[in-house]
């Protein structure tokens, strides 16, 4: 025993050292630890990726290999290939997305082939399972001018390339697939009745040309060795009096060589001759193809009917019908539907078996059956995400009748006594204490049912309204990611459209409403549409077509006695509508600025009421850049966001004051300069006033359209063109030590006569950026991160203190700001998307959830991804692996020794006294 | 034993009278005892004498917390300005005793007549509050005291704003 | 001989790439060229084809290859000018190489360096790839284990001295280990006091410093007795 104390004491001293030492390790890693990911399992949890392929251009069933896929190349410049059961993307390859990603061909045998690109152009051929490259070779066309016109096709493994020279002759080449070697030289055929209005059916190039009243049809197979013309007068085919001109190729990739003259007959041709069919086209807005079955060709014609819905007819070349085929679907309004390919077999039964791949109008994919059973549909709408709005859900009914009883108005109207307010109370209590029962009772059936549309106890559960480029509009879940409600205008174009909130879901009776301004596809003029996000119905303006085409829009920020934020619109004549119109007299206080893109001019109007209406009076105009310059961006700040405190505290306990306008604007703009190549100019401009507030030139730099803009702070992102490196520039305005007005004043643009003093500093972004947004929350309590979606398909997390211009030394009480480094550091666990890539992502939004800690975040692009994103670590929510069961366990052993000991200790009390 | 031999026909008895009037005046005074000095002691002085013990123990008393401050301005000082448990405690403790010992003011001159307790107390009250400014000083070296208009700013109201703002790219 | 061999590489690449193009006319005028390299695959692979998720991204997209099955690649149509490549994999990480292809046709590979943008660390040409690490994208949970509630400063420090009021005193209470103690506590004070006074008294007081010291330890060993 002695021996242990000569052992334990040397010991325990080194262990005390030890320790001691351990203790500063364990302080240093807890305050240099800045990693904001999440944990593994916590994958899918809250967030969640959807890919997209684009609208369909060319398409073609895959019935080669083992596994059945649809291959596809689309719009977007993507090939995919899709699982023909499910419509799930098996592979996929995005190219580029400028003219040289372009896709010209999609030629599926045994393997894919595909010609990408506009002068110069790439050949690939692809594994039709795997979508691996097996070869790439390269062509470059002399005549850059004409090549826009080129035709592909693959004919007996040869790669045909013809382009026309309109009015004179046609060039064709044949190419060896594999290896790009030419069999000889270009032929040149001379074809001097080749104009813009001719087709292309392969191999045969056919057109309509001659004088008026006596046109004929003429076609020509280019691929021949023998130049072989097949002419005839075009009024054997059609009513010359009513001709229109149009020749247009039957849709889908049906190997027979056909053509539809007028939008009335179809025209084979086979055996070097044409051949009328005897079916006519149904529709002329329809589309039609030809399929090759086994009993001959057969005319598979699919349009959309008023009365009938959507409907698809299959006729033989005789005009007979073959029933098995037909479809007529009410429900489904798929409008300018077009039949993208198709493929029958015949099954085991001698049934015919058919699968057709149908492309709406509204971009969406739908994939059917014989019969007129729709396998999957896609909506590829929503690879082209234009503006995104998250709306708050409504409180259930439950709640929302408990909060009615608080109302003061509603009180008054039905409870005349206490005792009626108080049997109102009670039934409240009994109605709430049943739905506890209920659902301590249901918890394990519960699951089946969906999520009802009411906001949930953190409000993480919104609504995401997407506004897509070809009109259609989306209501999304966004903790499923599901689909709600969609609602397609067909004469909506987006460009630059907008979302306002103009009233919330907070306000019972009254109906949650956003309105969105667009504008009209042929005229150009403004188009308003009004819709209840929850549900996805169009109310208040509906569907409204202005006359005149919009300058901007805003809306007003006092709601009306109905809690509805008016719209004000400006107009190309500066004559402001007010819709509603009754909410005009509350116009005041409003200004508007209208920035003119290819000019740099920006022009600040004054909205008033002059007793009758709204007028906007021009009060000042910026010229950026002395004309030679074009804006990039123009960045304001959400309307909604709060500001937390009005001051930094710094070391001394002094605190710099923060410039505060809420009226502040970026302006990005970027121009020539003689003496660098290229300028970019970013201007802090106050909005109501006019005034120039800060800005910042960089020389021999391009302007990228990415910028974020808060508080008192901003941030931009150009390219450095001498160092070749993409930079972030911050700026941040203080008034200083003092303040300029009194604490809890009002801030006023027009009466700050003052400029702020602005902090700079530039980081080098070592990655190239596609897409920037900043969180943001409720209160603005928590720290703000910068989202960069990076066009490798990354989506980064910045912490704010990162891009501060005053790095290094403390900052307020205790925060260690890390010292300045010239290049920003993105680790690999500030990954928003771990492994999931977005590809080709293209703006962020931000959004506040109902819990301080939390901002949700959607990456919209190609893919759509969505994710919770906290900044500050959840401080306001116990940690998802707080582990109760430890806490329980220790707290009860606890208490029961404290009692044992008790006992214990009293008892030998009791045995010393009577020693 | 030799006086018992002499008187042997009264065995038991004892005579005391002859032999203790001589003794009397041959008994010596013992050591360091003089007759002079018994006359000037009187009693008077005995009830001053306390009165001046009792007033010097209060003084005593009221100088005590004066005593106290250098005590207090070391242990200030090795406490240190940082925000951990051991100052927070020493400045607890700097704090919570003169102001307990200001409250039992009342108890310990509880005991005081006489002219100068109004003195007495004033001094004891002086001196508590010296310490209470010496920790209240602390206090402020260590930042715990909202002197600086940082420490307000959390309850400001946020700023409004008068103008508002719409607008952006043309859309035409 | 390396050199040669690159050289002669880069002459049948040439050669290659104009053979492909085929045409009458040169291609040389507007300087368009080809990167090329190969891709490794990470070593352990657990699910394939690695070469479908991988791809390469020239200046950030402007420019996509694609990977053949032997992990080679071939970028055509750049013009001359400086590219950042990237191969980009979900799961692991590549470092990424700057070309530069200069209007004579002369390549130059060489590491990225954003902060000194003039450093040039070569690289051969053609590229040759190699995954550096797999990417870590998660935080690890912390988990309980019972260490850390042994080991926690706190714990020991009031633990331990527990531990040891309560086990000393039965320690101390058994009269062998008091012996013992006394023993290592003789001991020790022999092995260390002895000397240094002894230096001392015998430097300063001579002969009868030298007595008292041997009749203290004539006392130390009657206590022993």
């Amino acid at each position: 025993m002695g021996l242990l104390s000569i052992y334990f004491k040397p010991n325990f001293l080194g262990l005390l050292k030890c320790l001691n030492n351990l203790n500063w390790f364990i302080v240093f890693f807890s305050l240099i630890n800045l990693s904001v990911c999440i944990y593994e399992d916590q994958i899918g949890k809250f967030d969640w990726r959807q890919t997209y392929v684009g609208r369909i251009k060319y398409s073609q069933f895959d019935t080669v290999s083992t596994a059945k896929k649809i291959i596809v190349a689309t719009e977007e410049n993507v090939l995919a290939a899709l699982n023909l059961k499910t419509g799930q993307v098996v592979w996929r390859h995005v190219f580029e997305s400028a003219s040289a990603g372009n896709i010209q061909l999609l030629h599926v045998s045994d393997k894919v082939v595909t010609v990408t690109g506009s002068n110069p152009y790439l050949v690939r051929g692809w594994d039709s399972s795997t979508g691996v490259l097996i070869w790439e070779w390269s062509l470059t066309l002399q005549n850059d001018d004409q090549a826009d016109f080129s035709e592909w096709w693959v004919q007996n493994n040869m790669l045909v390339h013809m382009l026309p020279m309109f009015g004179s002759h046609i060039e064709v080449s044949m190419y060896h697939l594999m290896t790009g070697q030419n069999r000889g030289a270009t032929a040149k055929l001379p074809a001097s009745w080749t104009n813009d209005g001719c087709v292309l059916a392969p191999p045969y190039y056919t057109c309509v040309s001659g004088e008026m009243k006596s046109q004929q049809l003429l076609s020509l197979d280019v691929t021949s060795n023998a130049v072989q013309l097949i002419s005839r007068p075009l009024a054997e085919f059609v009513d010359l009096n009513s001709y229109d001109g149009s020749l247009r190729p039957v849709d889908g990739n049906s190997g027979l060589p056909a053509f539809i003259v007028d939008d009335k007959r179809i025209v084979m041709i086979k055996h070097n001759e044409f051949e009328v069919l005897k079916t006519a086209v149904f529709d002329p807005t329809g589309s039609v193809t030809l399929l090759d079955i086994a009993n001959g060709p057969v005319v598979l014609q699919a349009w959309l009917d008023d009365t009938q819905g959507f409907s698809i007819q299959a006729n033989s070349v005789s005009g007979a019908e073959l029933p098995e085929l037909r479809m007529a679907d009410r429900d489904l309004k798929l409008p300018d539907p077009e039949i993208s390919s198709a493929v029958c077999t015949k099954s085991a039964r001698e049934q015919l078996v058919c699968r057709i791949l149908v492309t709406g109008g509204d971009d969406s994919v739908h994939l059917m059956q014989q019969g007129g059973r729709v396998l999957w549909s896609r909506e590829e709408a929503l690879a082209n995400v234009v503006a995104v709005e998250f709306v708050e859900l409504p409180v259930s009914d439950l709640d929302a009748a408990i909060e009615s009883e608080f109302d003061q108005k509603e009180a008054a109207k039905m409870y005349s006594s206490i005792w009626a307010a108080f049997s109102r109370r009670l039934q409240t209590q009994f109605q709430q204490l049943q739905t506890l029962v209920n659902s301590v009772q249901g918890e394990g059936a519960a699951q089946h049912q969906p999520l009802a549309l009411v906001r949930d106890y953190f409000g993480l559960h919104k609504l995401i309204v997407l506004i897509t480029d070809v009109g259609k509009i989306f209501g999304m879940d966004n903790l499923s990611g599901a689909i709600l409600w969609q609602y397609y205008e067909p004469s909506l174009d987006t460009e630059g459209a907008v979302v306002f909130t103009r009233r919330t879901a907070r306000h019972p009776p009254h109906d949650a409403y956003i309105t969105i301004v667009g504008k009209h596809e042929e005229t150009g003029n403004g188009l308003i549409i009004s819709l209840n996000p929850i549900t996805g119905t169009l109310i208040g303006e509906r569907l409204l077509k202005l006359d005149v085409q919009l300058l901007q829009c805003t809306i007003l920020h006092r709601p009306d006695n109905e809690k509805l934020h008016a719209l004000i619109l400006l107009d190309k004549d500066e004559n402001v509508q007010v819709f509603p119109q009754s909410a005009a007299p509350l116009v005041e206080n409003m200004f508007m600025y209208v920035a003119d893109r290819s000019t740099a001019r920006v022009q600040g109007y004054a909205i008033v009421y002059n007793g009758q209406s709204a007028i906007a009076v021009r009060t000042w105009l910026v010229r950026l850049g002395g004309g030679s310059q074009r804006i990039v961006l123009v960045q304001g700040k959400s309307a909604t966001e709060r500001v937390h405190s009005p001051g930094r505290v710094l070391p001394d306990r002094a605190v710099l004051y923060k410039y505060l306008n809420p009226n502040l604007v970026l302006v990005l703009t970027e121009g020539p300069d003689p003496l660098h190549k290229d300028v970019v100019v970013a201007t802090c401009l106050d909005a109501a006033s006019g005034a120039i507030v800060a800005s910042q030139i960089h020389r021999r730099a391009r302007a990228l359209p990415l910028a974020v803009h808060s508080e008192n702070y901003l941030a931009y992102l150009y390219y450095n063109d001498k160092h070749r490196r993409t930079e972030i520039a911050t700026m941040e305005l203080y008034e200083g030590k003092q303040r300029w007005t009194q604490a809890g004043a009002a801030f006023s643009s027009l009466a700050t006569e003052r400029a702020p003093g602005v902090e700079r500093q530039a980081f080098i972004v070592p990655a190239a950026p596609a897409a920037a947004a900043l969180t943001a929350t409720e209160r603005s309590l928590t720290d703000k991160h910068v989202l960069l979606a990076l066009t490798s398909g990354a989506i980064v997390e910045v912490p704010w203190i990162y891009l501060e211009a005053r790095r290094g030394g403390i900052s307020e009480e205790g925060v260690v700001l890390p010292a300045y480094a010239p290049e920003l550091p993105l680790p690999g666990d500030a990954r928003l998307n771990y492994n999931l890539t977005v590809a080709r992502p293209e703006r962020i939004y931000a959004a506040p959830s109902g819990l301080e800690s939390t901002s949700l975040v959607l990456t919209t692009g190609l893919d759509l991804f969505y994710t919770r994103v906290a900044p500050s670590k959840t401080f306001d929510v116990l940690k998802d692996d707080f582990d109760y069961y430890l806490i329980t366990i220790v707290l009860a052993g606890l208490i029961l020794a404290t009692y044992s000991t008790k006992y214990f200790a009293s008892r030998k009390m009791l045995k010393l006294a009577w020693k | 034993m030799s006086q018992v031999k002499s008187n042997k026909k009264f065995k038991w008895a004892l005579d005391f009278n002859q032999k203790t009037r001589t003794q009397t005046t041959e008994l010596p005074s013992p050591p360091g005892y003089s007759q002079s000095t018994n006359a000037s002691y009187t009693e008077t002085s005995r009830d001053t004498d306390s009165n001046l013990l009792l007033i010097k123990k209060l003084w005593d008393v009221a100088l005590g917390p004066l005593k106290q401050v250098p005590m207090n301005l070391f242990i200030m000082y090795m406490a240190g300005n940082s925000i951990s448990i051991f100052p927070i405690m020493m400045v607890g403790m700097l704090i919570v005793r003169p102001v307990k010992a200001l409250f039992a003011t009342q108890s310990t001159f509880k005991m005081v007549e006489g002219t100068q307790a109004t003195g007495q107390k004033f001094v004891y009250f002086i001196g508590n509050i010296v310490n209470i400014l010496l920790a209240l000083y602390k206090c402020q070296s260590m930042g715990l005291l909202p002197t600086h208009s940082s420490d307000w700013l959390a309850f400001e109201e946020p700023q409004t704003r008068v103008e508002h703002i719409g607008g952006g790219l043309s859309l035409i | 001989m390396k050199q040669l061999t690159s050289l002669l590489f880069t002459v049948c690449i040439f050669s290659y790439v104009q053979s492909a193009i085929n045409l009458p006319e040169e291609d040389v005028g507007n300087g368009r060229y080809s990167i090329e390299g190969k891709v490794f695959p990470p070593e352990e692979q657990d699910l394939g084809p690695w070469q479908v998720d991988t791809r390469i991204h020239v200046n950030g997209g402007e420019y996509i290859g694609f990977i053949r099955d032997d992990g080679s690649f071939v970028i055509h149509n750049v013009p001359s000018g400086s590219y950042v490549v990237e191969i980009l994999h979900p799961d692991y990480i590549y470092e990424p190489i700057r070309v530069e292809i200069n209007s004579k046709g002369k390549y130059r590979a060489r590491k990225v360096n954003y902060i000194q943008t003039s450093q040039v660390i070569q690289v051969p040409y053609p590229l040759r790839l190699k995954a550096l690490s797999k990417f870590r994208y998660f935080q690890v949970r912390e988990q309980w284990r019972l260490t850390d509630f042994l080991f926690n400063p706190m714990v020991i420090m009031m633990v331990l001295p527990l531990l040891f009021i309560m086990i000393l005193p039965k320690m101390m209470n058994d009269p062998e280990t008091k012996e013992d103690l006394k023993q290592i506590s003789n001991l020790a004070k022999m092995s260390e006091m002895p000397e240094m006074s002894e230096m001392f008294t015998s430097l300063f007081s001579g002969g009868a410093a030298a007595k008292a010291s041997s009749t203290s330890k004539a006392k130390q060993i009657k206590k022993r007795q």
